[in-house]
């Protein structure tokens, strides 16, 4: 499909991830593998609970102080080991060597500064000199990059003021202002318009293209893997259950699980068959 | 034959911020809902479609058109008479556990249609009937004392959907009734509307933005944008040759599970999200 290498990008090895509960440990993830060749996007799929957006999470460390990420690798190219990492480090990985995308924009957008000074804050957060007036024109930048008509109206405006689909472009445009060569975006178009959602996955797709940069892309939709993914990787109960190419997954699957999950998206020309 | 017809109705809504703009959420829709079939209305967020699934029950007002069920008007029909008329006309929400009581009991909520529309029905009978209805809808008869906050979401959408059969309606309007679920808990919901509706012969308004679902369970579909239906055909029609603009920027954003039928995303020119509208921002 595009430009892929043998040259890894990310490889985790058995990662797992236990929580602490007042009811006990439970262990969401169960010791998932993950690979991403330069150049491509891998998707993971699963229903909700079964773990793949804990698995980000546990790779980024971003989960709670009562969790326990563990795992015999996960190694970022251009990095090192991301669980070697004591967690107040990960600040200079996310955002620099990993954008991070998440599902729901306005989460991730902070509703009290101007979108302008959030591109500015990034910034400064990880390279100290950067002026205000360097800082807006690299965001003019970026939101231009991201398909933004107007970005000098949005950078002096808030988060609020924008769609769903504008905030998603921004939150974009931010995880990418620093070059990084993974992005991670969980859920990135669940809960827009179909319409929004096929623009939003043809500008992430195309910045990881044109850039030569790799993708994890965690969804619960079989339509963004077809269509958007070289490999998946398919979970389940925390375990990964079947992973491959694209092709192979999706056009013939092997898992029981898998094979049940494809049967139950409704096909293009077919009427509910209401017997099964 | 036509159950319930909407003619020509306008629906705005007033500003909600001083000097804001109201929003006009239905232009002059009008579209007919004939007996045992289904009808989707498929549109994007805020084109109006779920303003026209209430309109369709009269839980809103409209400001000028009209709206009937067995040719008899709902707009005109006193308070008492519509309230009978209800039990022929029911609703299945979004978000079931938002659309049930949290501390009512599941018999007690799904006899509450009951309790309203036949008073004269005994505690015993009611319970019957009750328990019949989850039954029927997949549910084991012990859930009946149990809470809402104790089911899955798919067993709480059975619920919804019980309380909306329970007084045997002829027409029902599902407002995105699978799009909160998982893939394979949709599949098995439709499955259930749909052999509900052979059975009872309902025709259902199913409002959705959801393509493949629409295509899965209709026999025709209206497509809404910015508060007008811009086409209504039968189902098959619509994805073979869709003619409007709109329409088919909508079903070139379909995705298909199956690598080998890429898509390719055609925006037409000058479309606008309500938003953009609304504020008259141009479009992304």
């Amino acid at each position: 499909m595009n430009a892929q290498s043998e040259e890894l990008a990310l490889e985790v090895r058995n990662l797992a991830v236990s929580i602490k509960t007042p009811h006990g440990v439970v262990h969401p993830v169960k010791g998932v593998d993950l690979t991403v060749h330069k150049g491509e996007i891998v998707g993971i799929v699963g229903e909700s609970g079964c773990g793949k957006s804990t698995t980000i999470k546990g790779l980024l460390r971003l989960l709670p102080a009562n969790s326990t990420v563990t795992a015999d690798k996960a190694q970022l190219a251009g990095y090192g080991d991301l669980l070697a990492t004591p967690v107040r480090r990960m600040r200079e990985v996310r955002g620099a060597k990993i954008g991070f995308v998440a599902q729901n924009p306005f989460g991730s957008l902070n509703p009290i500064y101007k979108i302008e000074r959030q591109f500015y804050e990034l910034q400064k957060a990880h390279k100290t000199r950067v002026s205000r007036k360097e800082s807006r024109e690299i965001a003019l930048r970026m939101l231009d990059g991201v398909g933004i008509v107007n970005p000098a109206r949005v950078l002096d405006g808030y988060a609020h003021q924008l769609s769903g689909g504008m905030a998603q472009r921004v939150v974009i445009a931010l995880a990418t202002t620093l070059s990084p060569q993974l992005l991670i975006a969980d859920e990135p178009t669940t809960g827009l318009d179909a319409t929004v959602q096929a623009q939003i996955l043809d500008l992430i797709s195309g910045l990881v293209r044109q850039e030569g940069r790799s993708m994890v892309l965690v969804t619960h939709d079989l339509g963004v893997i077809a269509q958007y993914c070289q490999r998946v990787v398919v979970m389940y109960d925390g375990q990964v259950v079947e992973h491959g190419s694209v092709m192979d997954v999706m056009v013939e699957p092997q898992h029981p699980y898998t094979q049940r999950l494809i049967a139950s998206v409704p096909k293009p020309g077919e009427k509910l068959d209401v017997s099964r | 034959m036509s159950l319930v017809e909407i003619e020509d109705v306008h629906k705005v809504f007033p500003a909600r911020q001083r000097g804001g703009e109201p929003v006009h959420a239905l232009k002059g829709v009008s579209l007919h809902v004939n007996e045992g079939e289904t009808l989707a209305v498929i549109g994007e967020s805020g084109s109006g479609k779920s303003t026209l699934g209430r309109v369709a029950l009269r839980l809103i007002d409209v400001d000028s058109g009209a709206v009937r069920i067995d040719g008899k008007d709902l707009g005109t029909m006193d308070a008492n008479t519509l309230r009978r008329q209800r039990a022929d006309m029911q609703l299945v929400f979004q978000e079931p556990f938002e659309s049930l009581n949290p501390r009512m009991a599941i018999g007690a909520i799904v006899a509450e249609p009951l309790q309203i529309h036949q008073p004269q029905l005994g505690t015993t009978e009611i319970r019957r009937q009750v328990l019949s209805t989850l039954e029927h809808v997949g549910l084991p008869q012990s859930f009946a004392d149990r809470l809402p906050g104790e089911l899955s979401g798919g067993q709480q959408q059975r619920v919804g959907i019980a309380r909306a059969i329970i007084s045997r309606p002829r027409f029902v309007v599902l407002d995105e009734p699978t799009s909160s679920l998982d893939l394979s808990i949709r599949a098995q919901i439709l499955a259930l509307l749909a052999e509900l509706q052979r059975e009872y012969s309902m025709a259902y308004l199913f409002v959705s933005h959801d393509m493949h679902t629409v295509e899965w369970v209709s026999d025709r579909i209206a497509v809404m944008y910015l508060g007008e239906i811009v086409e209504t055909k039968p189902t098959r029609e619509l994805f073979d040759a869709p003619e409007h603009p709109y329409t088919q920027t909508l079903l070139s954003a379909r995705l298909s599970p199956d690598p080998r039928e890429p898509h390719a995303y055609k925006a037409f020119a000058g479309h606008r999200t309500v938003r953009d509208a609304v504020e008259n921002q141009e479009p992304a």
